[in-house]
């Protein structure tokens, strides 16, 4: 079956066109829209590292030495029970164990209202645009897919067209508008280059029926006060090994230099006698030992 | 934080030189772009239809996917690419899908339904 050239001039192309000046007249006005991105707040930030910092002391303490450990152990958990570091400092004690109120945090509202207006600036062209094309392109078929499908698509794509022998190929506009609302999206990102908002974007089209006002926060926010106090208590139960502490010790007895003085005086080895591995490292597990014991008496 | 691609993050994200990183996959998403448009022109040209549409659609990217690995990556993608072999193989495959679907078929039907 052939179709009149006149569809192809007036219905396939035009419609190719509309949605690509669309889509690049969408990236534009979302360009100004959004202006420039939001400068993340210094509190913000100061709360998320200092609990970094807290976990960092915590894997990382035994490379320094045992009262530098110490000192950032105090001054960190006491700065976590005082909250110090909290970006809404003071409202902490007595206040109800609720998550921030999304309306209240002056944040979060604005990151809000930012997921709000693209999908608004999606919708809204899409909507219009499908109702320009049912209602001036209804009635006939433009072309015909080159795969098939089974005959349940006919109803959606064949919208206008009311005979029942027709191949489910053959496809009226609203399809073909599909077709390129899905297929358009590397073309934007030829011409419009990466960032583009102007193509379909598979992760907003799939979560938005559900989401929309009032599903507000995406995921819990973390609730810092909390984080900080078991942060604190995890500081507080670290115990700490100095990672250089014998290493003087340790280097002479692996290079078998060491004169090793037993408590017992089983076996007197003289200054330079070259000693077996096995004594080796025998003697300087005792010696580590001994230090140990010396360390815990003292 | 969301990963949009549905990739775990690779741990060893922080060795690789984060605006290389950026760069290599842009210049992948150009080259996709740009091998969905003439693919799919092609096969709309040529009037393959049904199973060899899309047969063709898998050679053609099968074949992409050997080149860049033989002559950019000099058979390396895991220097390339922070996920290897499969970011360059598989990631893109339904995008280039839907846009050499529409290529496709607007070619298919410009060739062979009108005068």
């Amino acid at each position: 079956m052939l179709l009149d050239p006149a569809i192809r001039d007036w219905v396939l192309i035009p419609i190719m066109i509309v949605m690509v000046l669309v889509g690049i007249l969408r990236h534009h006005i979302t360009m100004l829209l959004t202006g420039q991105p939001k400068k993340p707040q210094v509190k913000a930030i100061r709360e998320s590292k200092a609990l970094l910092r807290g976990m960092r002391l915590r894997t990382f303490g035994n490379h320094i030495p045992a009262h530098a450990f110490s000192m950032r152990k105090a001054i960190l958990a006491d700065a976590y029970e005082e909250g110090r570091y909290l970006k809404n400092a003071g409202a902490n004690n007595n206040a109800p164990t609720t998550p921030p109120n999304p309306m209240s945090d002056p944040d979060m509202m604005e990151g809000m209202m930012e997921g709000m207006k693209k999908q608004l600036t999606n919708m809204v062209p899409q909507m219009l645009i499908m109702g320009w094309i049912n209602f001036f392109f209804k009635g006939f078929v433009v072309i015909k897919l080159p795969f098939p499908l089974t005959p349940r698509f006919k109803t959606m794509l064949q919208s206008g067209v009311d005979t029942r022998d027709m191949d489910v190929t053959w496809v009226s506009s609203l399809s073909w508008y599909f077709l390129n609302l899905f297929g358009l999206g590397s073309v934007f990102a030829l011409i419009l280059g990466d960032n583009n908002a102007a193509g379909v974007d598979m992760a907003a089209m799939s979560s938005m029926p559900g989401v929309m006002p009032g599903a507000g926060q995406p995921g819990q926010q973390p609730d810092f006060n909390k984080l900080f106090m078991a942060e604190k208590e995890n500081l507080l139960i670290t115990a700490h090994k100095w990672d250089l502490e014998d290493v003087e010790e340790r280097l002479l007895a692996k290079y078998g230099k060491k004169q090793i003085k037993k408590s017992n005086n089983k076996t007197q080895h003289s200054p330079k006698k070259e000693m077996t591995v096995k004594d080796k490292i025998r003697a300087s597990q005792q010696q580590k030992a001994g230090s140990a014991g010396n360390k815990r008496r003292n | 934080m969301n990963n949009p691609s549905g990739n775990p993050p690779n741990e060893n994200a922080h060795k690789y030189f984060q605006p290389h990183v950026i760069h290599n996959n842009k210049q992948l998403q150009f080259i996709r772009s740009c091998f969905a448009a003439i693919a799919g022109s092609a096969a709309g040209i040529l009037g393959l239809t049904n199973w060899s549409g899309f047969l063709f659609y898998a050679l053609s990217w099968s074949t992409l996917a050997v080149l860049l690995v033989v002559f950019k990556c000099y058979h390396q993608p895991g220097n390339y690419f922070m996920h290897g072999l499969r970011e360059l193989v598989v990631d893109g495959a339904i995008n280039g899908l839907l846009s050499y679907i529409l290529f496709h078929t607007f070619l298919y039907g410009l060739v062979h339904l009108y005068q």
